[in-house]
C-alpha cells in the first residue's frame, strides 16, 4: 500500500547539511574556479567583491578566539573605501547582475559563520585541538579571500586592457574611464597585498599534519603596525582634518624610511636577493619617502587652528614610533646593517614593513576622498599666499574673504590650493604603487626559519599611556 | 609670538608646542644630512599633539610662531629648548596632564643626546 501524504514545502525543503569544513572546502574550489574562468564578466566580479569580503569578515569574527582578532579590519576598511569609490563612478562596474560564483562563495562563508555562531557557547575556553582548528579556519578564510581578491584583480586588469583596446585614449571620457579603472585596480592590488602578507605572517606550521601549530608570535612591530592600520583608517574616516592627515603622512614617511633602512641591511646581510635593489627597489622606496615628506610639508604649511588629533591615533603613533625606534636605532644613531642583522629576523621584519606601503596607499586614497569632497579646511593666510602664487585667475570676490584673512580663520581651500594638495597626494599614490611593485620582487636567498618563539618579543605590551610604551633597551624582533 | 593665552604658563605651553612642531619640521628639513633624527622628530610631532590636547579649545587654537633663528636649530636643539621652556613654571601652573608630556620630552632629550 502506498501512502500519499501532502507535500510540506517547509519540512521538505532541502537543507544544507555541509559542515563548516565542507563549506570552506567548497569555497576554496569555487574561488579557484574564479581564477580559471577567463571569460568572466569583470563588472559582475567587482560588483560582488565587497559581498565576499563582508561574508569572510563575518566568518572571521565568528571563529572563536581569546581576544578579538582585528587583523582583517584594515582589509574591511579598504574594501569599504573601494566600494564607495566605485559606487560614486557609474562608468565601472555600474548596475547589473552579480557574479554567481562569488555569490555562492559569499553564501557559503555566511553559512559557515552562522553554523559556528549558533553552536559555540560563549565564555568557554577552547581546548588545544580547538585552538588548532580555529587557527586553521582563519588561514583557510584568508586563503579563500586571497584567491577571490586575486580573481577580482584579474577582472580589473581585463577592464583596463579593454579600455586600452576599445576606448579612444585621447578623449576625456576615455582618460577618465582608464583612470578610474586603474585606481580601482591599485586598490584591489593593495588589498591583495595585505592578504598575502597576512597569510604569510600568520601561517601556522603543521596545520594539515595533526601537529599543534607552531604559531609565530606577533612581534611588537607587527602588533603596532596592525593597530596603526586600523586606527589610521578609523581616525581619517571620523575626522578627516589636515591635522590627522599631517600625522598620517608623518608616520608613513617614517615607516618608509625604516623600510628602506631594513631593506638595505637585508641586502647587505645577504638575507634577500639584492639584484634589483640599487636599480629598482632603493629608488622606489626613496621616491616614496620623498613623496610622503613632501605631502607632510604641504599639509604643515596650511595647518590652521584645528591642530588636535584623535587621542587614540596619538597613542597608536606613540607605540608605533617606540616599536620602530627600538629596531632602527643604536642610542642616538641609526643601527648599523650588521647590528640590524644581529637584532632582527630581517625577512620577517621586511614582510611586516612591506605591508606599510599598501596601508599607505589605502590611506592616500582616503585622503584624496576627503580633499575631493571638501572636508578639509586650511588656514586662510598661507592658503592665500599659495593661491596668489599660482597662475590661476583670481575670482571676482578674491581667493579668501578679508575677514577670514584678518583672523587667519580656517577656510575651505581655494581651488589652486586644493589642486596642489591633490597633486601631492597623487604623487604618494603613484609612488606607493611603484614601491609595492618593486618590493614584491624581493626574494629570500635561503629558506626562512623563523626564530624560536621565546626569542620573539610578544605583542602583549600594553598601551596604557604614551609614556608607558616608550622604547626600551631590548630589541623587539629578536634573533 | 602673537598668542593671547590667558596665563603666562599657558603662553609658555604654547611656546613648548611651537618648539616641538619646529623640531618635527626640522626633521624633514635635515632628513638627508641627519636621518638618525627623523624618528625623534616624529616623536616631537606626536608629543606636540599631546601637548595641544591638554589646552582648552580657545587656547589650543591660538596661532603661535617662533623666531626664524630658532626654527633654524637642529632637531636635538629644538627638543632641548622645549624641555628648558617647561622649567619656567611650577608644574601645577601648566595644564593638567603636563607631567606625561614633560616625561615624553625628557625621553626625546635622552634620545637625541650624543
Amino acid at each position: 500500500m502506498t501512502i500519499h501524504t501532502a507535500r510540506n514545502p517547509y519540512r521538505d525543503r532541502p537543507t544544507d547539511q555541509r559542515s563548516v569544513e565542507e563549506l570552506l572546502r567548497d569555497c576554496d574550489i569555487l574561488a579557484r574556479n574564479l581564477l580559471w574562468d577567463h571569460d568572466a564578466d569583470s563588472n559582475a566580479r567587482l560588483r560582488t567583491f565587497g559581498e565576499v569580503v563582508e561574508s569572510a569578515i563575518d566568518l572571521w569574527n565568528a571563529i572563536p578566539t581569546q581576544v578579538p582578532d582585528q587583523r582583517l579590519d584594515g582589509i574591511h576598511a579598504a574594501t569599504l573605501a573601494l566600494h564607495r569609490s566605485i559606487a560614486s563612478d557609474r562608468t565601472w562596474p555600474g548596475l547589473g547582475p552579480p557574479d554567481i560564483t562569488m555569490e555562492e562563495i559569499s553564501a557559503n562563508l555566511t553559512r559557515a559563520a552562522d553554523l559556528i555562531s549558533s553552536r559555540r557557547l560563549p565564555g568557554i575556553d577552547l581546548s588545544p585541538a580547538g585552538e588548532h582548528t580555529a587557527e586553521a579556519m582563519r588561514v583557510r578564510t584568508l586563503h579563500i579571500l586571497h584567491l577571490t581578491t586575486h580573481a577580482t584583480m584579474l577582472a580589473a586588469q581585463a577592464r583596463i586592457k579593454d579600455i586600452h583596446d576599445h576606448v579612444p585614449s585621447h578623449t576625456l571620457t576615455g582618460q577618465a574611464r582608464l583612470a578610474h579603472a586603474q585606481r580601482s585596480g591599485h586598490r584591489i592590488a593593495a588589498i591583495e597585498g595585505d592578504l598575502a602578507r597576512l597569510i604569510d605572517l600568520q601561517w601556522p606550521t603543521g596545520i594539515n599534519t595533526g601537529q599543534p601549530p607552531d604559531k609565530p608570535e606577533p612581534t611588537r612591530l607587527d602588533t603596532a603596525l596592525a593597530r596603526w592600520d586600523v586606527q589610521a583608517h578609523r581616525s581619517l574616516a571620523a575626522s578627516p582634518t589636515l591635522a590627522t592627515m599631517l600625522a598620517i603622512a608623518n608616520t608613513q614617511a617614517d615607516l618608509t624610511f625604516l623600510n628602506l633602512h631594513i631593506t638595505r641591511a637585508a641586502v647587505e646581510d645577504g638575507t634577500i636577493n639584492g639584484d634589483d635593489y640599487q636599480t629598482r627597489i632603493q629608488p622606489a622606496l626613496e621616491h616614496l619617502h620623498t613623496s610622503w615628506t613632501t605631502l607632510q610639508r604641504g599639509f604643515a604649511e596650511l595647518i590652521g587652528s584645528h591642530r588636535e588629533i584623535d587621542p587614540d591615533l596619538r597613542l597608536t603613533m606613540t607605540e608605533l614610533r617606540a616599536a620602530v625606534r627600538e629596531i632602527s636605532h643604536d642610542h642616538a644613531n641609526l643601527a648599523s646593517p650588521h647590528l640590524l642583522a644581529q637584532r632582527l629576523d630581517l625577512e620577517h621584519a621586511l614582510k611586516a614593513l612591506q605591508h606599510t606601503t599598501s596601508i599607505g596607499l589605502n590611506l592616500a586614497y582616503l585622503t584624496r576622498e576627503a580633499i575631493d569632497t571638501g572636508h578639509v579646511t586650511v588656514a586662510a593666510r598661507p592658503a592665500l599666499l599659495q593661491a596668489m602664487a599660482s597662475a590661476a585667475p583670481v575670482p571676482d570676490g578674491g581667493w579668501i574673504n578679508p575677514r577670514d584673512l584678518l583672523s587667519n580663520r580656517d577656510v575651505t581651500p581655494p581651488t589652486p590650493v586644493n589642486t596642489r594638495l591633490l597633486a601631492l597626494n597623487a604623487n604618494v599614490i603613484d609612488a606607493s604603487t611603484s614601491a609595492d611593485s618593486a618590493t614584491s620582487t624581493l626574494t629570500p636567498t635561503r629558506p626562512h626559519h623563523p626564530p624560536a618563539p621565546n626569542t620573539l618579543r610578544p605583542s602583549s605590551i600594553p598601551i596604557t599611556s604614551p609614556t608607558a610604551s616608550t622604547p626600551t633597551s631590548s630589541p623587539g624582533i629578536g634573533r | 609670538m602673537n598668542a593671547t593665552a590667558t596665563s603666562p604658563a599657558e603662553r609658555t605651553w604654547l611656546e613648548v608646542i611651537a618648539l616641538l612642531v619646529a623640531a618635527n619640521d626640522a626633521g624633514l628639513r635635515d632628513a638627508q644630512s641627519r636621518p638618525q633624527d627623523l624618528n625623534s622628530a616624529w616623536g616631537a610631532g606626536i608629543t606636540a599633539a599631546g601637548a595641544i590636547a591638554l589646552l582648552p579649545d580657545a587656547t589650543a587654537r591660538q596661532s603661535i610662531s617662533i623666531e626664524p633663528a630658532v626654527k633654524a636649530l637642529t632637531v636635538a636643539e629644538l627638543i632641548r629648548a622645549a624641555e628648558l621652556a617647561t622649567r619656567a613654571h611650577p608644574i601645577e601652573d601648566f595644564p593638567q596632564g603636563a607631567t606625561d608630556i614633560i616625561i615624553e620630552i625628557c625621553q626625546l632629550v635622552a634620545e637625541v643626546r650624543p
